[in-house]
């Protein structure tokens, strides 16, 4: 029976909501490889972004750059099979020591458009 | 019948859901890489489909002594692309002083900037309190029109000798509530019959606030990596500043600035937050002890992108 009492009404309906809805948000950054703000003894073969959401990799992109801002080589993203909120980017060549700036775009499943970015350094 | 129709409109709106075709959709109150909370004491600088509920306060001796607690929900449903309609309503049970609800509120909000390298935004609105919408004797008897402007700006755009800072941001509102009528009459009777005519000034109010904002998920997310528990890695440290200032039509002992200072906690998940804030008076015209406010806070944009109750009613998103 519904109740006549409209906090309640609104409030149970909300909850359903959450509970029927699939978790579907914008796609922020979790966790990253090269961490955010680490440092790595080798030169990575790729980048690696955890989302908090699954990502759409045809409307998502990651650049490399060093610390003068020149682009490093990397290739076109893709998603872990196993993990659709693991962004994946190999990286073409060997980086030589220094600070990067990774930067990224993402468009998660549900359609939300996110973007960032974050340092890394590379230790001789 | 108000309470049967409401919960039928909550039941629906709960129940709402359905499969959409892909298209790309924007943020709510994110502006580059900067998430902008939902805030309580001020308004956030976005735009977009949300719920606010519930909204309470708890203050144990107001400014007239009372104890007072509130009890609000605020909705608001974009019309196009950056540009929505809020819809909030609320009661209030004092002690002493009964209970009523406030008169009905609304704004049309529109966000018109947002430089996404610097994580500025900006948004204006025009607010409405509606009379006759209230309590009779509970809500003031007459419109107020409030124009509104609110701001938002993060610091990651500091260089990164400045990391320290950079998961900072502040946000402002500032806006003129100007009533209808420039005073309110009241005839009252004394033990002996007499009538007298009471007339209170009704003031042009200048209502300015700021919120800084320290947010852990920007930390984690473009800086340095915030260990231990999850939870950490959702939280944002805010304190609000929300001050209130007669400009005009001023009663008798002048133009006294009342206002509230509100550190507190929220946490965000990723389609709603929960915030918590203390209630600091700043003087004795504003409250006589500290309050709380809570404020469970749904993202619709982010729970149904592409259904009715996220996304704008005209002309989808770019």
């Amino acid at each position: 029976m519904m109740s006549h009492n409209p906090a309640i009404g609104l409030v149970a309906g909300l909850a359903f909501a959450l509970v029927a809805s699939a978790a579907s948000a914008h796609a922020l950054l979790k966790t990253a490889v090269p961490a955010v703000g680490g440092t790595v003894t080798a030169s990575p073969k790729e980048i690696r972004i955890k989302f908090s959401e699954g990502v759409e990799p045809r409307f998502s992109g990651v650049a490399l750059a060093s610390e003068a801002g020149v682009a490093a080589p990397i290739g076109k993203p893709s998603v872990d099979p196993a993990d659709d909120s693991v962004l994946i980017a190999p990286v073409s060549q060997p980086l030589k020591p220094g600070v990067y700036t990774v930067t990224w775009h993402a468009v998660s499943v549900d359609t939300h458009k996110t973007q960032g970015s974050f340092n890394f350094t590379l230790a001789p | 019948m108000f309470s049967r129709t409401s919960s039928a409109l909550a039941g629906a709106i709960g129940a709402a859901a359905a499969i959409a075709p892909f298209s790309p959709a924007f943020a709510h109150a994110i502006c580059g890489s900067r998430v902008f909370p939902a805030t309580l004491a001020i308004d956030d600088p976005g735009v977009s489909d949300e719920l606010a509920l519930p909204t309470l306060t708890y203050i144990p001796s107001n400014s007239g002594g009372a104890r007072e607690f509130d009890a609000s929900f605020s909705y608001t449903k974009t019309i196009v692309e950056n540009l929505g309609l809020s819809v909030t309503y609320g009661k209030t049970w004092l002690n002493p002083g009964g209970n009523g609800w406030g008169n009905l509120d609304t704004e049309l909000k529109y966000m018109f900037y947002c430089d996404e390298p610097h994580e500025f935004m900006a948004s204006v609105g025009l607010d409405a309190t509606w009379a006759n919408t209230g309590t009779t004797g509970f809500a003031d008897p007459f419109n107020t029109f409030s124009p509104t402007i609110d701001i938002g700006k993060g610091f990651g755009d500091l260089p990164t000798s400045l990391n320290i800072l950079r998961p900072f941001a502040v946000t402002a509102e500032f806006s003129l509530s100007v009533p209808s009528e420039a005073h309110t009459s009241s005839i009252s009777y004394d033990n002996f019959g007499d009538a007298s005519l009471d007339v209170a000034l009704n003031p042009t109010v200048f209502n300015w606030g700021f919120t800084a904002q320290y947010s852990l998920p920007y930390r984690n997310a473009n800086i340095s990596e915030v260990g231990g528990p999850d939870f950490l890695r959702h939280m944002v440290a805010i304190t609000e500043f929300a001050f209130q200032t007669p400009v005009g039509n001023v009663p008798l002992g002048g133009p006294v600035t009342t206002g509230t200072i509100q550190p507190g906690l929220i946490y965000m998940a990723d389609s709603w937050q929960i915030a918590v804030e203390a209630l600091i008076p700043i003087n004795p015209a504003s409250g006589n002890h500290v309050g709380i406010v809570g404020e469970l806070h749904f993202f619709l944009d982010d729970m149904f992108p592409n259904q009715f109750l996220g996304k704008p009613l005209f002309g989808g998103r770019s």
